[in-house]
């Protein structure tokens, strides 16, 4: 699972990391640092409402990144093929009745298995509602002899983001009130080389392709982007301290290194059943009964 | 039947005092060759065996081997009716769920008998190796007494370096530190004053306090205490009871250990 991202850049610097190649021709190359790129525009006013964190948790908002063509995107405000979105963590499905915070279920995760299964993620999935969640990286917890120690993935590339694939869904909670927008990660199973961490991984796009697929609902039907969601590689990890497990700290130092703890020196009280071999030796006597009355008795006097 | 005759019942009660603390029941295995008992404490940590040779009873009749389980607590209560200068006669036979602490006066005017009724006590008997000590030390066993008990003020264990340079007893606690070094002193007037250290190897160990005065309740039954040490094994703390037998402690070390307390909270 993945229940715990970091996303430490400003707004600008996301928008030039979720740069891409247009493929509308309404889309200019204006703002680029590579003229052949164009960046997606902040939808509304997602870039004021939007601050890093380095411990965001399942109902933060977070920038979520999404093609231009879904319907509420489409508000005349720029020619970009791709929005900027700021969503709340954890999927409420469209079709819930009653107020958002009602819905029961925590969905900050989605299994790629049961994209197409569960009612909560297949009306989504199957309506294109797919986007991507770029993020600086994120924790796990590490199981080690029977304790939990956060580790924090980032790309091996120190510098870029790693891009996650996510579906939202819209809700509203009737029909004249204002829709909320929600976003689940898609996990797979993990790599080989990452199942030392956890076994699930969350599905990391990798390239501009796979995004620009993943994310292109009207060109790539819903089995081809399935397709794209396979655990991948390029992750690197260190353990973290502790002070991620609080999800209301949201400091830098929650991706410092663990430092080294202290080693405390402590004695091991063994016993001499490791030095001396036993001879098992049973007294049989005849009443065993009132002799054990007695040694009870005995035992309450004392 | 069995019978044992102790003139000098009070060695009874010494015995049953140092060991009461350690072992709560234990078979009393009496043989031809004499008395011994085996036992732990319940946690296992630490080991009483005691063996007093027939020689010192007089007279001693056992017919065979029979085991005799008794509860130190009830034995020391039994025992604390007799007077130091009692000679002591414990009779049993076969057949009998009792045995019988019989005490007669030094003068035979007075004889009291109290019995006491035989437990059912499983008992697992260790096999203790033989086994080559890198360090022994002999020395006087109320000086053995007084380090424990001046240390465990400080601690919950000693740490005990045995070097050619004598032997150091090293406690901590949250109120401070002590430290008691003896060097080895063959010339001392009194033999039995003496601090002899037979070394082998230098050795470094720990032990917990709380075991030691328990076995230290035994110093007045031999001036002179024998410990011996082996790195990672068991101390053995020996008493020679004169030359009717004797008492010895197995204790077993505390291993340092670099496990860290690590606390997070589950994802």
């Amino acid at each position: 699972m993945c229940g715990r991202c970091v996303i430490m850049r400003d707004g600008g610097a996301i928008r030039r990391r979720c740069a891409h190649y247009p493929y509308k021709s309404s889309c200019t190359a204006d703002t680029a640092s590579d003229s052949s790129h164009c960046l997606p525009r902040w939808y509304q006013e997602g870039e004021s409402s939007y601050q890093p964190s380095y411990n965001v948790c399942p109902r933060d908002n977070l920038p979520v990144l999404l093609s231009s063509d879904h319907p509420h995107a489409c508000d005349g405000e720029g020619p970009e093929d791709r929005i900027l979105q700021m969503m709340q963590w954890g999927l409420v499905p469209s079709w819930h009745k009653g107020a958002a915070k009602d819905f029961a279920y925590l969905l900050n995760n989605c299994r790629s298995e049961s994209l197409f299964d569960k009612a909560s993620f297949r009306n989504a999935f199957t309506r294109g509602h797919r986007c991507v969640v770029p993020v600086d990286g994120f924790y796990e917890w590490k199981l080690i002899a029977g304790k939990k120690y956060p580790q924090y993935i980032q790309s091996v590339d120190n510098d870029s983001m790693l891009m996650l694939a996510g579906i939202f869904d819209i809700h509203r909670q009737t029909p004249d009130s204002n829709p909320l927008y929600t976003v689940t990660l898609i996990t797979t199973e993990a790599h080989p080389v990452f199942s030392e961490v956890h076994h699930r991984m969350p599905a990391v796009l990798q390239g501009a392709q796979q995004v620009a697929d993943w994310l292109d609902f009207r060109r790539v039907t819903d089995k081809q982007a399935y397709s794209i969601i396979i655990p991948t590689t390029g992750l690197t990890w260190y353990a973290v301290g502790n002070s991620v497990n609080n999800v209301y700290y949201k400091g830098e130092d929650c991706v410092l290194p663990r430092k080294a703890e202290p080693v405390k020196e402590k004695s091991k009280g063994i016993t001499l059943d490791t030095f001396f071999k036993k001879t098992p030796v049973k007294r049989k006597l005849e009443d065993s009964r009132t002799l054990k009355r007695v040694k009870d008795e005995s035992k309450n006097e004392s | 039947m069995f019978e044992a005759r102790l003139l000098n019942g009070s060695l009874w009660k010494k015995i049953i005092e140092s060991i009461k603390d350690v072992v709560e029941d234990a078979n009393w295995e009496c043989s031809g060759s004499g008395i011994s008992l085996q036992g732990m404490d319940s946690s296992h940590v630490a080991l009483v065996s005691l063996h007093l040779k027939s020689d010192a009873f007089d007279p001693y009749r056992c017919d065979r081997n029979i085991s005799l389980g008794l509860s130190s607590t009830n034995l020391s209560k039994i025992l604390k009716c007799s007077s130091n200068d009692d000679s002591v006669i414990i009779r049993t036979s076969e057949a009998s769920d009792n045995v019988s602490f019989i005490f007669e006066s030094s003068n035979s005017e007075k004889v009291s008998q109290f019995d006491l009724k035989l437990m059912n006590i499983d008992s697992e008997h260790l096999g203790i190796p033989d086994m080559e000590y890198d360090s022994i030390v002999k020395m006087p066993s109320n000086e053995f007494q007084r380090i424990c008990r001046d240390l465990s003020l400080l601690g919950e264990s000693v740490q005990i370096a045995c070097t050619k340079d004598g032997v150091q007893f090293t406690s901590s606690g949250s109120i401070g530190s002590g430290k008691i070094s003896l060097r080895p002193n063959i010339t001392a007037e009194n033999l039995d004053d003496t601090v002899n250290i037979e070394l082998n190897e230098a050795v470094l160990l720990t032990f917990a306090l709380r075991y030691l005065n328990f076995f230290t309740k035994a110093t007045s039954l031999a001036p002179r205490v024998i410990l011996s040490f082996k790195t990672e094994h068991p101390l053995v703390v020996e008493y020679q009871i004169q030359d009717i037998g004797y008492l010895k402690f197995y204790l077993a070390p505390k291993i340092e250990d670099d496990d860290t307390k690590q606390t997070t909270t589950p994802d």
